[in-house]
């Protein structure tokens, strides 16, 4: 499975046990829109530390890059290269 | 089912004819028309000036940032920027800089004085790449202005310096969660020049100590990118606008049947005449309390209004910053919906919330008790709930430490302090208690206990967190008890 699709996946599932199903792109900007919180990006933030091994404490953290599944599959992507 | 709502304010911001409208310069006009009547409505003193800022960044929205700079510019030295000039003046007057100085030298100077210092520790902080200044800029930032607060309250100055001093430091405690966004932008890309930054220190939209709607990568992003976006970003800002005159006339009303205070002219004959929180706590102090049925009717209705209050003054300010193309999310956000505290938390004062995760929450939760999770998500929601908060409040009431010294002021913030300790382990228990697990559906829990828990943590805590009337925890307790009929006799 590509990061990408495992990425989609993990904030489908996120975003369905806030009630929330409606669908959204890999575009879309979801915490700028309130669909997720800054919980929820800690969330996200243990889903990449357990799933890719990234240590977000030695680099300066900035929210706006788990805002979508692209800006986080590129996150993923520039880190772990 | 059918999904339809009843709205009150109808959603105009989904009717592609009004959208398209809104894109034409017939139309802009109209939609500016319609905004400065909301404005007026709301008892706006400088609806003019708002809407002829409004209406150059809506007709020439390429120059938005530019705009917003002027804009902002003229709100502080038109002195429509809420900075503390009470307190300024008093500074002015008590040291008698009056015989020597004007005022308008006086607090010019000191706004040019914080600009430099802002714009010099901004470059120092990008220049200093592998040092503890650079990973920490916000950190040393506030070490920093609490040794200069010390220094303030202590150090043998004579009248001049105190009074140039006290000035500088209020106007930097106005400013420094400003300049923190800044500081937390400099690695963005691709970045906003420092100027384009000043432009929202406390933009002419408003604002407090808080930044509203955060800090120039935020507004980058939520900035209206074509005529479109422009337009429906206009028209849920009139829809705002108009929802919060609607909350306006439901807080005249309850504040008229309720304290009795005469709405447009209205007054009751009759009224609840619920005292104000202050009056009972000092009939509290008096050892003269009120029935325990009135200490309880004092929380709720405090309670309400403090709500309505800061959701009219929320929706005002982001209702203008829509008008300005900036698709910002609102500041309070249905909190009567909230499942948990920690929801209402996120919903009540979102600005407010965020400043403190983005500060304290984040920093700590990605440097700390990594191995411990759900340690770490307390004291993470520690540092923000309660340091954090505390420490802005701290800052924000500099009053009491200028009349008493930093130490007294620590000792006079105890009851902010037990409600920062309060407020942060109530949601660090409920973030807790809710991490991964699937929201419950159950009408019992959405309608009867969740909201009961909810609210009536916040409504009974809230009291803690009113501004400082000068009394100790133990009459807050007191009062506590009497509502529960014990010590009363």
């Amino acid at each position: 499975m590509s990061t990408q699709t495992k990425i989609r996946n993990f904030l489908e599932e996120l975003l369905n046990n806030k009630g929330d199903s409606s669908g959204f792109t890999d575009q879309q900007l979801l915490v700028t829109e309130g669909r997720l919180s800054s919980l929820d990006v800690i969330t996200i933030v243990v889903f990449l530390e357990e799933n890719y091994g990234i240590d977000f404490s030695d680099r300066p953290f900035d929210q706006n890059e788990f805002d979508s599944v692209e800006s986080i599959t590129a996150l993923v992507d520039t880190v772990i290269k | 089912m059918s999904n339809t709502r009843i709205r009150i304010i109808p959603a105009i911001d989904q009717s592609p004819v009004l959208v398209q409208l809104a894109q034409h310069a017939g139309g802009k006009v109209l939609l500016l028309a319609v905004f400065a009547f909301g404005l007026h409505l709301h008892g706006s003193r400088s609806w003019q000036e708002l809407v002829l800022i409004l209406a150059l960044m809506s007709f020439w929205p390429q120059f938005r940032r530019p705009l917003l700079t002027a804009g902002t510019i003229y709100w502080l030295l038109s002195q429509h920027t809420r900075l503390k000039w009470g307190l300024l003046g008093h500074v002015f007057d008590v040291q008698g800089l009056g015989t020597t100085t004007s005022w308008s030298t006086y607090w010019l100077s000191l706004v040019v004085t914080t600009i430099l210092f802002c714009a010099m520790y901004y470059y120092l902080v990008k220049r200093s790449r592998g040092t503890w200044l650079y990973r920490r800029p916000v950190a040393t930032l506030l070490v920093g202005y609490i040794i200069l607060l010390t220094i303030a309250s202590y150090a043998p100055l004579t009248a001049t310096q105190q009074a140039y001093m006290w000035g500088f430091l209020i106007i930097l405690g106005h400013y420094i969660w400003y300049l923190a966004y800044s500081l937390q932008d400099r690695n963005t890309a691709p970045g906003t020049k420092f100027i384009y930054q000043l432009g929202h220190y406390q933009p002419f939209w408003g604002g407090s100590n808080t930044p509203f709607p955060k800090g120039a990568a935020y507004l980058r992003k939520i900035e209206a990118k074509n005529a479109e976006e422009l337009a429906i970003s206009q028209l849920k800002g009139i829809k705002l606008l108009y929802w919060a005159f609607v909350l306006s006339i439901v807080l005249g009303i309850f504040k008229m049947v309720v304290f009795g205070k005469p709405f447009y002219n209205l007054a009751l004959p009759d009224h609840l005449a619920i005292p104000s929180v202050n009056d009972a706590l000092a009939h509290t102090r008096s050892g003269e309390p009120y029935q325990w049925y009135i200490n309880w009717a004092v929380l709720l209705a405090n309670f309400i209004k403090a709500m309505l209050t800061l959701s009219i003054w929320g929706h005002i300010i982001i209702a203008t910053c829509r008008m300005a193309g900036f698709k910002a999310l609102r500041n309070t956000r249905s909190p009567l919906k909230s499942k948990t505290i920690a929801e209402f938390w996120n919903r009540y004062y979102y600005y407010f919330k965020e400043l403190l995760v983005e500060f304290f929450f984040y920093p700590t939760y990605l440097k700390y008790f990594k191995t411990r999770p759900r340690l770490r998500m307390f004291m993470a929601t520690m540092a923000a709930a309660g340091l954090g908060n505390m420490l802005y409040h701290f800052f924000r009431d500099i009053h009491i430490i200028m009349e008493l010294g930093i130490w007294g002021a620590l000792e006079a913030f105890q009851v902010y302090v037990f409600y920062g300790l309060l407020l942060g382990t109530a949601i660090g228990l409920s973030q807790l208690r809710n991490q991964n697990r699937k929201q419950s559906t159950h009408w019992f829990r959405t309608y009867i206990t969740a909201p009961v828990t909810v609210l009536g943590f916040y409504c009974i805590s809230h009291i803690f967190g009113l501004p400082y009337p000068g009394y100790g925890l133990d009459v807050y307790f007191q009062f506590l008890m009497n509502m529960i009929n014990v010590g009363v006799e």
